[in-house]
């Protein structure tokens, strides 16, 4: 089985949460000027079975987290256009939830080149930095369920 | 990223102070004082998914050293910040459709002496940092 190179490129858009993913995924704004990295992972428990006279110690899946990595350029200069504002300003709501899609690649949605949609909790937003020096921030979102995987 | 752009508007930053640009050394000491716009020393591509790029490139400044103490006062005014002709503000607070907020000057030396035809001038180089 031969494997490709992926080099991380693509598009990263955020917006606002309704619950209705497509309509949400649809509104949301493209941040990929400001995004330095973006990463989805996703975490499994192991619960370590005690082991007996008779069988070993073994392990079995638990829970599951996914996760959504953000680096970004952080800027306060628009409440709408900038990552930061949007994140801020969601960290003020009650359910601090974002919509996101994130693609690896440049080029239309395809089987080749899915995108990862889905919804994730802010829990942290940073501006300023180090005196003289790019403005960065940077984050790891849990996400609310697994994200999708859209072919089209 | 258009890097003759920049070059163009990074020249308009420093003609109302009094500096005529050029890409390379002038041979002229005429023409003094005068900035270099050198190549750039590092281009990184692709610093977010959405292809900013950062570029660091050298600005040289060179005075012509007819008189030292002319020489001397120019630069010092060229370098030191919040005086009437300071390179340094005029390139932090002047923005420009080629670069995407302000340039940030990381640092200023060596300072010394270049031949500017037959004459000697004094030099001092600048690092600029933009994004675009």
């Amino acid at each position: 089985m031969a494997t490709t190179v992926l080099v991380t490129k693509g598009l990263v858009k955020i917006g606002a949460s309704t619950g209705v993913l497509a309509t949400d995924i649809a509104a949301a704004v493209d941040f990929s000027d400001a995004i330095l990295s973006a990463k989805i992972s996703v975490n499994v428990d192991t619960i370590e079975v005690p082991p007996t006279l008779a069988t070993p110690k073994v392990g079995r899946a638990g829970s599951k987290k996914y996760q959504l990595d953000l680096g970004y350029l952080s800027n306060d200069t628009s409440l709408t256009t900038e990552l930061f504002s949007v994140l801020w300003t969601a960290a003020g709501t009650p359910d601090c939830t974002l919509v996101f899609a994130f693609q690896a690649r440049d080029g239309a949605v395809s089987a080749t080149n899915p995108q990862w949609q889905g919804y994730f909790i802010v829990d942290s937003a940073s501006l300023g930095g180090t005196a003289e020096a790019l403005s960065e921030g940077s984050g790891s979102f849990q996400l609310t369920a697994a994200p999708v995987r859209a072919i089209v | 990223m258009d890097l003759h752009g920049i070059r163009t508007d990074l020249a308009a930053i420093l003609a109302p102070l009094g500096y005529q640009s050029y890409a390379y050394l002038p041979d002229d000491p005429q023409v003094l004082p005068a900035a270099v716009v050198g190549v750039p020393a590092a281009i990184e591509y692709g610093m977010t998914l959405g292809s900013t790029v950062a570029v660091e490139i050298p600005l040289t400044l060179v005075f012509s050293m007819t008189s030292v103490q002319d020489a001397q006062a120019r630069m010092d005014a060229a370098l030191s910040t919040g005086v009437t002709g300071s390179v340094i503000d005029a390139l932090r607070t002047t923005g420009s459709t080629y670069w995407n907020g302000s340039v940030r000057v990381t640092g200023a030396g060596p300072v010394g002496t270049v031949a500017v035809g037959s004459s000697n001038a004094l030099a001092v180089t600048l690092t600029l940092s933009l994004h675009a």
